[in-house]
C-alpha cells in the first residue's frame, strides 16, 4: 500500500469519497462536492467553447479568412433573444443552424435507420433468429396499430408483441445496470489503486 | 418476524456496503474467474485483423468521465491489435474530456516504436456533432488547424495522406450516447453510408442492444458493449488489462445482485406482503378509473 502524493489525485478521491456519502444520507460534505462538481463542469464550457470560438473562428479570421465574419455575427444574433425588441433576429441563426442539421443528417438517414433496418428485418429469413427478430417486430408494431378495435388475431400479436418488448426492456436494464456497476468499478479502482495504492 | 420478513424491510446501507465490498475485494486481489470470448466479440476482433497492414484508421472518442471505465479499456485493446498490424491512428472526439482520454489510450502506442504525427495523431475536440463531422469526413484539415498538442494538422505527415473520410480503412467510435457529442447513428450515417468507410463500434451497456441492430443489417461490421468486451477482446489479443481485473469486480457485484433479488422475491412470496405499488384490482387501485365504490 503506496498512498499517492499527488495532489489531483487526492482531489479527486476526496471528491468521489463526498459523492458516494450521500448513500449514507445527505450531509454538507456531499452537498460541497456537488455544488464543485456543477460549477466545475460549467467553467470548463465555458472555457472549451471559448477555446472552439478562438481556434475555429477568430484565429482563422485575424490570419485572413474574413468569410468568417458571417458565422460569427450570426453566433452573436443568437444573443438576441435577451432584447426583446431584436429578438426575431436570433430566428436567422436558429433556422440555419436547423437547416444545416437537417440536411447533413438526412443524408444517410433514410438509408440507414429506414431502408437498411427493415430489409435486414424482413428479407433474410434463414435461421431461427432471423424468424425471432421478424415475429418480434410485427407483433411489437401490432401493439401500436390503435386505429382499428383489437380482434381476436390482433389481440393475440399485440400481447406477444408486448412480451418481446418486455424482454427487450429488461435486456436494456440489465445492461444499464452493468453500465452503474462498471462505472462504480471505475472509481474504486481510482480509490484502491490509484490514491491507495493497493 | 421470520428473516424473510426481516429482508423485506433490510436497511438499504447494508446492501451498499455488500456492494462496496463486493467490488473492492476483486480490485485489491483478483480472483481469475474465467472470461469466455463471445461471437460478436471475435466477430470484431477477425474484422480488425482483416485490415490491410500500414492503412489508417480513425478513431472517435465520443465519450465523458462517467464511461471511461467501460469505453478506455475497449479502446487500448483495440488499439494493441492495431499496432501489431502497423495500423494508423487518428483521433478526435466530440466531447470536451474525450483528447484527455485519447492521449491516455493512445501512449499504449508507443510501445510499439510508434511516432506522434507521423504514425499518430491526437487532433482534439470538435463541436457542432454531426454537421462537424461530416465536414471533417470531407475535408479533415477544415476542421482541424492545430491539433490537441498545438501543432499544425497540415504540417503532420500523417495528415499529408489523407483527403476525406475515404482515405481511412476503418472508423470506430467509442460512444456513449449523442447528448452533447457525436453518436453512433451519426456515425453510421457519416462514415458508413456518405463514405462507404467501415465502422465499428465500442458503447456503453446501455447502448448495445439499440446498435445491435446496426450489426445485423451489416452496417456496423463489430460492436463491443462495455468492461464485459473489453475483457474478452484482452483475452484476444493475450493482454490482460483493466477489463479482465474488472469482470471479476463486476462478476461478483451482479452476483449479489442476483442473490438479493431473489432473496427479496422468495421473502416476499412467503411473506404475502406485496412492496411497491399496488397492482390493478387491489382495493387502494381499482381495475377500472372512477371504479372506486362500485
Amino acid at each position: 500500500m503506496r498512498i499517492s502524493t499527488e495532489i489531483g489525485v487526492w482531489v479527486g478521491a476526496l471528491a468521489a469519497l463526498g459523492i458516494y456519502s450521500v448513500l449514507i444520507k445527505d450531509n454538507p460534505f456531499y452537498r460541497m462536492v456537488e455544488h464543485i462538481f456543477v460549477g466545475a463542469s460549467a467553467g470548463i464550457a465555458v472555457v472549451v467553447g471559448l477555446n472552439t470560438f478562438k481556434s475555429t473562428a477568430w484565429t482563422p479570421m485575424t490570419e485572413g479568412n474574413y468569410l468568417l465574419i458571417i458565422p460569427m455575427l450570426l453566433g452573436l444574433l443568437l444573443y438576441t433573444r435577451y432584447f426583446p425588441s431584436a429578438a426575431w433576429l436570433n430566428r436567422i441563426p436558429l433556422s440555419f443552424l436547423m437547416g444545416t442539421s437537417a440536411g447533413v443528417a438526412m443524408r444517410g438517414a433514410v438509408e440507414s435507420q429506414i431502408v437498411g433496418q427493415i430489409s435486414a428485418t424482413m428479407v433474410n429469413l434463414s435461421s431461427i433468429d432471423a424468424w425471432i427478430v421478424f415475429v418480434g417486430t410485427v407483433c411489437s408494431l401490432s401493439y401500436f396499430f390503435l386505429t382499428w378495435k383489437t380482434g381476436k388475431v390482433t389481440g393475440v400479436t399485440s400481447k406477444l408483441g408486448r412480451y418481446f418488448m418486455m424482454a427487450a426492456f429488461g435486456a436494456a436494464f440489465g445492461n444499464t445496470v452493468m453500465g452503474r456497476v462498471s462505472a462504480a468499478i471505475g472509481r474504486f479502482t481510482f480509490i484502491l489503486k490509484n490514491w491507495l495504492g493497493f | 418476524m421470520d428473516i424473510f420478513e426481516k429482508l423485506q424491510d433490510l436497511d438499504r446501507r447494508v446492501f451498499y456496503l455488500l456492494m462496496a465490498l463486493a467490488i473492492a475485494i476483486p480490485i485489491i486481489r483478483p480472483i481469475g474467474l474465467p472470461i469466455d470470448v463471445t461471437d460478436p466479440v471475435k466477430r470484431t476482433y477477425d474484422f480488425v485483423e482483416s485490415l490491410p497492414n500500414g492503412s489508417i484508421v480513425v478513431m472517435g472518442f465520443d465519450y465523458e468521465p462517467g464511461d471511461e471505465i467501460d469505453l478506455s479499456p475497449i479502446a487500448q485493446a483495440i488499439l494493441h491489435q492495431l499496432a501489431r498490424k502497423n495500423i494508423r491512428v487518428v483521433a478526435l472526439a466530440s466531447f470536451p474530456a474525450g483528447p484527455t482520454f485519447a492521449e491516455e489510450c493512445l501512449a499504449v502506442l508507443e510501445e510499439y516504436g510508434y511516432e506522434y504525427g507521423k504514425d499518430y495523431i491526437n487532433l482534439g475536440h470538435y463541436a457542432g456533432g454531426e454537421p462537424t463531422l461530416a465536414a471533417f469526413a470531407n475535408n479533415p484539415t477544415s476542421i482541424f488547424v492545430r491539433d490537441w498538442l498545438g501543432n499544425d494538422v497540415a504540417s503532420l505527415p500523417l495528415m499529408q495522406e489523407i483527403s476525406s473520410m475515404k482515405d481511412f480503412s476503418m472508423a470506430m467510435t467509442l460512444n456513449d450516447g449523442p447528448t452533447g457529442g457525436t453518436g453512433t447513428h451519426e456515425w453510421v450515417r457519416q462514415a458508413v453510408m456518405a463514405h462507404n468507410v467501415p465502422l465499428i463500434m465500442g458503447v456503453t451497456g446501455v447502448l448495445a442492444a439499440s446498435n445491435e441492430t446496426y450489426v445485423q443489417s451489416g452496417q456496423c461490421k463489430g460492436i463491443l458493449a462495455g468492461l464485459r468486451a473489453a475483457a474478452e477482446y484482452e483475452q484476444l489479443i493475450d493482454r490482460k488489462g483493466i477489463g479482465t481485473t474488472g469482470m471479476d469486480a463486476q462478476s461478483m457485484a451482479h452476483m449479489l445482485i442476483v442473490i438479493f433479488v431473489v432473496l427479496g422475491n422468495i421473502g416476499m412470496f412467503l411473506s404475502k406482503k406485496p412492496s411497491g405499488r399496488p397492482g390493478p384490482g387491489s382495493p387502494s387501485r381499482p381495475a377500472v378509473p372512477g371504479g372506486e365504490g362500485k
